[in-house]
C-alpha cells in the first residue's frame, strides 16, 4: 500500500553461527524480513527453529558461542551490526525493547518492581526529583492495567502473579518509548484468560504509541490475532512470508500448510492430523459421543476432596487448608474421552493423582469396575493398579535417565508380574514399541537419544504394557511442538480403538478438547463447574467461566475482525487457600448477583449429561 | 612361598573398596551417558595426570595391603633337616616372624633395613652430627661415615659424581622404558578420531607424559636409593622416603574406609527421609541437626581418647603392636565417619525429595513398584553423581584430618608410620640448629602430591557430573 514509507527495520541474509566443541551449527540461515512503523510482524515457528535466536541477534544479546556471520540488520537507516557494546546498549531499551517468555525469571527477586521500572526509564526522566521519577514509574504501571500501582511499586517480584509480572516486563520494556518492541513468547507461561489480558494490552498499547512489534511465537491463534504480517521459520530458514490475511486464508508453503492440518479443531473430529505418517485409515465407528447412558460406568468418582495442610509460616499461626480439590464427582463410561480442562492450579492433576490413589483423598469415593479404591492399604491396590494408568505432561521428567528403554517398558510387567519370563516380556516390548510407532532398536538405548514426542511414545507404551481399561493422560500434548502434539493425538486416537481403552484427558487446551474428548469437565478452584457433551459444551457453553475461557483463546478465525478487542475476563484465579465465598467465581463474573456471593449453586440441568454449577446458567439458543 | 599370609582387617577392608568401587564403575559404565562423561572427565589434561597420579597411590596402598609374617632364616642345624621336610609338611618346622610385613615392605626391603644410627641429610654419606669416634689415633669427635649411606663408596671424594652417574644411569634406563611407551601412545592417539568428537578424546600426550615422568623419577630414584638415603633418615635412623611410602597406605585408607562407612549411613538416612518423609525426615533431622551443632574436633578428641583408654585396658596383651595399631586406626575411621556423613546426608535428602516428585517415580507408584525397589531402581542411580563428587571432594579433606588429627595427638597410633606422625615429629626437628627439614618436607610433598591430585579431579568430576554447571554451558 504505502511502500514509500521505509521500513522500521529491515533485515538483509542474516546468519547466525553457533561454536559446538567440534562444530558449527547455523542457527539461522540467510533470512530477509522487514517490519513497517505501528505495524506488527509475527515470528511463526516450532522449537528450534530459530525464532529466538533472530530476536537475540536483532538485540545484540547472543550467547557468547554466537556470533553474526553474514548479513545487516538495518534499524531505522543504521546498520546495528556494526555498532560497539556500548552502543547497542544506547539501542537497547531506548528504542528497541524486549519480553520475555519467563516472567519470573527475568525480573530481579532482590529489587522492588518500581526501582526496575524506574531504571528503565531515558536518563533525562530519571533526573528529576524523586518524587517525579516515582510518578512516571506508578503512572507506567497503571498504564499496564496493575490494580493499586502505588502499592506495588515497592512491591518485590515474588510477591506478584505470573500475569502481573509480564505486565511489569513489559512496563520495563515500554519505559524507555521505544519504536520496537521485541516479544519472545511473551505468553506462553501464562494461562488462556491471563494471555489473553496481556495481548489486549499489548494491542492497546501499540495502538496509543503507534509501535512497531516483533512478537516471537508458536501460536497460530495469537499470530492470528496480533499480527500485520506473518513469517514462518523452519529449521533456520524462512519457508514462508505473507500478509496475515493471506497467510491464514490461504498458506501457500507445503510446510505452512502441513501445520495448518495440524492443528486440532472442531471440525476435524474423527479425522487423523498428520496425514503423511499415519495414512493408513482405521476403520472407525462413527463418533462415540453416542454412548448410551445404559452402559455401566467403568469409573465413578463422587465427593472427591483433597487438601493440603500448609506449613504454617509463623510459629503460632494456625495451619491454612488448601482445597486443591473441593467434591469432585463424575463417571466415565467404557471407550469414552472425558477432558477436564481449567487454568493453571485449579486442581487438575490432583483429581489425577487421587484416582490413582497416589495422593490418598480426604473424602469421597473412587469406584473403578464396582471396586472402591479409596481406603485400600497399598498391598491391596497393587492388583488392581495395572486397570489404571498415567501418561504425564514432561516427556524429560517422565522416564529414568538412568534406565534402558526396555527396562523402562518392562518395569510395569515385573511389578505386576505378569507377561511371561524375560523372553515372552521383550517380546511384549517388541510389539508395543511397534504399536506406538517407535523402532525396535529403540529398545536398548537411554531416554536422552529421543526427541519429546518419542519419549512421550515411550510413556506411552510404558502405560500400555500392562493392558490398562482407563488411562488418565496429564496434559500429554502440551509441551510438545504442534506437529508432534498431532502425530501424538492420532496415535492415542488409534490406541483407543484398537485396545478400547478409556481416556481421561487433562489440558488446558480448549482445540484440543473440542478435537479430541467426548465429555468436558471444566473445573475452577477445586471444583467441576460445567460438565457435558465435549461438542455441546464448547458451542454452547452454560457456565459464564466456560464461555469466558472459550473467548479467552485465540482463534484463528477471528482474524478478519480485528479491531475492538473482545471483553476478557478480569482478574486471575483467586488463592485456594482464600476462596471467594458463595460461588468462586463470583469476583470474575460479570453477571454475578448478590446472591451468588452467598450460596454455592447447585448443579442445574441444562439438557442430558450436561451440568452447569450456576444460579444463572447462560440462555443457549438452540440450534 | 614367602611367608605366611597374615591379612589385617584392614586389608580386607581396602581390598573391598576397591572391588566395590570397580564393580560399581563398570556397571555405571554400561550406560552410553556415563561412559560420554568419564570420557568428558579424561579428556581434561589435569583431570588425566591425576588420576595417574593417583592411581599410582592406589597402587602404592594396595601393594602396601598385602600382609604376611615372613620366613625367618634359620641356622644351619635345623636348615639341613627340615629342606625336606619342608616340601612334605611345611607347618611342621618352619617359623615365621613374630611381626607382619607387606608385599611393599619386601619390594623396599633395601632401605628398610638400611637403618641409621640416627639422623643424616638427604644423599649424605656421613652422619648428621659429631660423634667421639674411636681410632688408632685416640678419641676425636667427627661426622662419622653412615652405616649404609654411601658405604661401598671408597673414596669420600667421589661423592658428587657417584651421585650424578647414578642419575645418569637412572635416566637412562628409564628410556627404555619410556621410548616404546612413547610409540604405543603415538599409534593409539592416532588411531582415535579426534576431529568428530572435538575434545572428547581422553588426554593420551598428558597420560603420557604423566607416565613418562613417573618412570624416570622412579628409575632415578631407585637408582639413588639402593646406595644412598635418598631423603635422609629420621632420629633413629629410618629411611625418610621409605616412611614417606608407607604413609600412604594410612593415607588412603584414612580417606577410603571413612567414606566407606560414611556413605551406607549417608545414602540410608538422606534417601529415607527424603523419601518417605513424614516422622522418618522429622528423626533423621532431628539427629543431623544434634550431631552438627557439637563442634567437630572435640567429638572426634572425646571418642578418640575414650576408646583408647578401653583398647589399653582390654586388649593389651591379646593382640599384637601391628594388630593394635590396625584398630585404633579403624577405630579412628569409624569416629570420622560417624561424624562426616551428616553434609552429604543433607544434599541427599534434598535430592530425594525432588526426585520423588518426578513423573517416573509417580509412574512406577502407580505401577504398583514396592519402596524399595523404587529406592534402588529409580532414587539410587538418580544421586550416583551427588555421592560421586561428594566422595572425591571429602577424600583429601579426611587426608588433611590425619594430618590435623596426628599432630594434635588424637589421630593413629603413634607406632603407624602416616605423614600426620612425620609431621608430629618434625615439631622438634625444626627446633635444632642446623635445622633437620627432610621429614617434613617430604611429608608435605607426598600429601600435598596426593590432595593436589585428588582436588583437580574433584574438579574434573564435578564439571561432568553436576547438571547446574553444565546448564550455564
Ligand atoms: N503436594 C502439594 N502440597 C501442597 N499443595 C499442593 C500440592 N500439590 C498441589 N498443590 C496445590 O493444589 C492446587 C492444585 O494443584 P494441581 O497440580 O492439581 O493443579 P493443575 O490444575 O494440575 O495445574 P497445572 O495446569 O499447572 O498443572 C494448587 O494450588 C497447588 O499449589
Ligand atoms: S453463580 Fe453467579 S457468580 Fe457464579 S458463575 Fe453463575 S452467575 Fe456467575
Ligand atoms: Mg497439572
Amino acid at each position: 500500500m504505502n511502500s514509500v514509507v521505509p521500513p522500521l527495520l529491515d533485515i538483509r541474509g542474516l546468519t547466525v553461527e553457533f561454536v559446538m566443541p567440534g562444530e558449527i551449527l547455523l542457527a539461522v540461515d540467510q533470512i530477509n524480513m522487514t517490519i513497517q512503523p505501528g505495524k506488527t510482524l509475527a515470528l511463526l515457528g516450532e522449537s528450534g527453529s530459530g525464532k529466538s535466536v533472530t530476536a537475540l541477534a536483532m538485540m545484540g544479546l547472543l550467547p557468547t558461542a554466537g556470533f553474526i556471520s553474514a548479513g545487516d540488520i538495518i534499524f531505522d537507516g543504521a546498520d546495528l551490526t556494526s555498532y560497539s557494546n556500548a552502543a547497542m546498549r544506547s539501542v537497547r531499551g531506548s528504542r528497541i525493547g524486549m519480553v520475555f517468555q519467563e516472567p519470573m525469571t527475568s525480573l530481579d527477586p532482590v529489587m522492588t518492581v518500581g526501582k526496575q521500572i524506574t531504571e528503565a526509564l531515558p536518563r533525562e526522566n530519571r533526573r528529576a526529583s524523586r518524587k517525579s521519577v516515582r510518578e512516571q514509574g506508578v503512572q507506567l504501571l497503571s498504564q499496564m492495567g496493575i490494580p493499586e500501582p502505588q502499592r506495588r511499586f515497592d512491591e518485590f517480584p515474588h510477591q506478584l502473579s505470573g500475569g502481573m509480572k509480564q505486565r511489569v516486563m513489559i512496563a520495563i520494556a515500554l519505559a524507555g518509548e521505544p519504536e520496537l518492541l521485541i516479544a519472545d513468547e511473551p505468553t506462553t507461561a501464562l494461562d488462556v484468560t491471563t494471555q489473553a489480558q496481556i495481548l489486549d494490552l499489548l494491542k492497546q498499547l501499540q495502538k496509543e504509541r503507534n509501535m512497531a512489534m516483533l512478537l516471537v511465537t508458536h501460536d497460530f491463534g495469537i499470530a492470528a490475532q496480533m499480527a500485520d504480517q506473518v513469517t514462518v521459520m523452519r529449521r533456520g530458514q524462512i519457508v514462508e512470508s505473507a500478509s496475515a490475511q493471506d497467510f491464514f486464508q490461504a498458506p501457500q508453503h507445503p510446510y505452512s500448510q502441513q501445520l495448518f492440518a495440524a492443528l486440532p479443531s472442531l471440525s476435524k473430529r474423527g479425522k487423523p492430523l498428520f496425514e503423511s505418517l499415519y495414512a493408513i485409515p482405521v476403520a472407525q465407528p462413527e463418533s462415540s459421543e453416542t454412548t448410551t447412558p445404559t452402559d455401566k460406568p467403568l469409573l465413578e468418582v463422587s465427593g472427591l476432596q483433597v487438601l493440603f495442610k500448609q506449613r504454617s509460616a509463623g510459629l503460632f499461626r494456625e495451619r491454612e487448608t488448601l482445597y486443591a480439590v473441593d467434591g469432585v464427582s463424575f463417571s466415565l463410561n467404557p471407550g469414552e474421552t472425558l477432558a477436564i480442562v481449567g487454568e493453571s492450579g485449579c486442581g487438575k492433576s490432583t483429581v489425577i493423582k487421587s484416582v490413582l490413589q497416589l495422593l490418598r483423598p480426604d473424602s469421597g469415593s473412587v469406584v473403578f469396575d464396582d471396586i472402591e479404591l479409596t481406603g485400600r492399604s497399598q498391598r491391596q491396590l497393587r492388583p488392581l493398579r495395572r486397570n489404571l494408568q498415567v501418561v504425564f505432561q514432561d516427556p524429560y521428567s517422565s522416564l529414568n535417565p538412568r534406565m534402558r528403554v526396555t527396562d523402562i517398558i518392562q518395569e510395569g510387567m515385573i511389578a505386576q508380574k505378569i507377561g511371561g519370563n524375560r523372553s515372552q516380556r521383550e517380546e511384549r516390548v517388541n510389539q508395543l514399541l511397534e504399536d506406538v510407532g517407535l523402532d525396535i532398536s529403540a529398545r536398548e538405548r537411554y531416554p536422552h537419544e529421543f526427541s519429546g514426542g518419542q519419549r512421550q511414545r515411550i510413556g506411552i507404551a510404558r502405560a500400555l504394557a500392562v493392558e490398562p481399561q482407563l488411562l488418565l493422560l496429564d496434559e500429554p500434548t502440551s509441551a510438545l511442538d504442534l506437529s508432534v502434539q498431532a502425530q501424538i493425538l492420532d496415535l492415542l486416537r488409534q490406541l483407543q480403538h484398537a485396545h478400547g481403552l478409556t481416556y481421561i484427558f487433562v489440558t488446558h487446551d480448549l482445540s484440543v478438547v473440542e478435537y479430541f474428548a467426548d465429555r468436558v469437565a471444566v473445573m475452577y478452584l477445586g471444583r467441576i463447574v460445567e460438565e457435558g457433551p465435549a461438542v455441546e459444551l464448547m458451542t454452547r457453553p452454560a457456565h459464564p467461566y466456560t464461555q469466558a475461557l472459550l473467548l479467552a483463546a485465540p482463534a484463528i478465525e477471528v482474524a478478519q475482525e480485528k479491531g475492538e478487542p473482545t471483553p476478557h475476563l478480569l482478574g486471575e484465579p483467586p488463592s485456594p487457600i482464600h476462596r471467594p465465598s458463595g460461588c468462586h467465581f463470583h469476583p470474575r463474573c460479570f453477571q454475578a448477583q448478590p446472591i451468588c456471593s452467598l450460596d454455592y449453586p447447585q448443579a442445574v440441568e441444562i439438557s442430558i449429561q450436561h451440568r452447569a454449577n450456576c444460579h444463572f446458567p447462560l440462555e443457549t439458543e438452540t440450534s | 612361598m614367602l611367608g605366611q599370609p597374615a591379612l589385617l582387617i584392614s586389608d580386607y577392608l581396602i581390598w573391598s573398596i576397591c572391588l566395590i568401587g570397580g564393580i560399581s564403575l563398570a556397571i555405571g559404565l554400561r550406560n552410553p551417558l556415563q561412559r560420554q562423561r568419564w570420557r568428558m572427565i579424561l579428556s581434561t589434561p589435569s583431570a588425566m595426570a591425576s588420576a595417574i597420579i593417583l592411581l599410582t597411590y592406589l597402587a602404592i596402598a594396595l601393594l602396601d595391603s598385602v600382609h604376611f609374617r615372613p620366613l625367618l632364616p634359620q641356622d644351619e642345624a635345623t636348615t639341613n633337616g627340615s629342606i625336606e621336610a619342608n616340601s612334605e609338611q611345611p607347618n611342621s618346622t618352619v617359623t615365621y616372624a613374630a611381626s607382619e610385613i607387606s608385599l611393599l615392605d619386601l619390594l623396599l626391603s633395601n632401605i628398610r633395613k638400611a637403618e641409621e644410627r640416627s639422623y643424616s641429610a638427604p644423599l649424605a654419606i656421613y652422619a648428621f652430627s659429631k660423634e667421639s669416634l674411636v681410632t688408632a689415633a685416640g678419641t676425636t669427635r667427627a661426622y662419622p661415615r653412615l652405616l649404609y649411606g654411601g658405604a661401598d663408596l671408597e673414596n669420600p671424594a667421589l661423592h658428587r659424581s657417584d651421585i650424578v652417574n647414578r642419575t645418569l644411569t637412572g635416566l637412562g634406563l628409564s628410556l627404555i622404558l619410556v621410548i616404546p611407551i612413547f610409540l604405543l601412545f603415538r599409534r593409539r592417539s592416532r588411531r582415535s578420531p579426534t576431529l568428530s568428537a572435538g575434545n572428547q578424546t581422553p588426554a593420551w600426550r598428558t597420560a603420557f607424559m604423566t607416565i613418562a615422568g613417573l618412570l624416570i623419577i622412579g628409575s632415578v630414584a631407585t637408582q639413588l636409593a639402593d646406595h644412598y638415603h635418598l631423603l635422609g633418615t629420621e632420629k633413629v635412623g629410618q629411611d625418610v622416603l621409605y616412611l614417606g611410602l608407607k604413609s600412604i597406605r594410612t593415607g588412603v585408607l584414612i580417606g577410603a574406609l571413612t567414606l566407606l562407612i560414611m556413605l551406607p549411613l549417608a545414602l540410608v538416612l538422606g534417601t529415607a527421609a527424603g523419601y518417605f518423609g513424614g516422622w522418618i525426615d522429622d528423626a533423621v533431622q532431628y539427629l543431623y541437626t544434634t550431631l552438627s551443632s557439637i563442634p567437630g574436633v572435640l567429638l572426634i578428641a572425646a571418642a578418640v581418647l575414650s576408646v583408647n583408654l578401653y583398647l589399653d585396658q582390654n586388649l593389651s596383651e591379646v593382640t599384637s603392636l601391628h594388630q593394635r595399631a590396625d584398630l585404633r586406626l579403624l577405630l579412628l575411621t569409624g569416629i570420622l565417619g560417624l561424624t562426616g556423613w551428616i553434609g552429604l546426608c543433607r544434599l541427599l535428602r534434598a535430592e530425594s525429595l525432588k526426585l520423588r516428585e518426578l513423573d517416573y517415580v509417580t509412574a512406577a507408584r502407580a505401577f504398583g513398584v514396592v519402596d524399595a525397589r523404587i529406592l534402588i531402581r529409580h532414587l539410587l542411580p538418580n544421586l550416583g553423581h551427588i555421592v560421586l563428587i561428594t566422595i572425591v571432594i571429602d577424600f583429601s579433606g579426611l587426608v588433611l584430618a590425619e594430618a590435623v588429627l596426628s599432630y594434635v595427638g588424637v589421630g593413629v597410633d603413634p607406632s603407624m608410620i602416616s605423614w600426620g606422625n612425620m609431621i608430629n615429629s618434625a615439631r622438634l626437628e625444626l627446633a635444632r640448629e642446623p635445622l633437620v627439614w627432610w621429614s617434613l618436607a617430604t611429608a608435605f610433598i607426598f600429601m600435598f602430591t596426593l590432595v593436589l591430585c585428588a582436588n583437580l579431579f574433584a574438579d574434573a568430576v564435578r564439571d561432568a557430573f553436576d547438571p547446574r554447571l553444565r546448564g550455564k554451558q
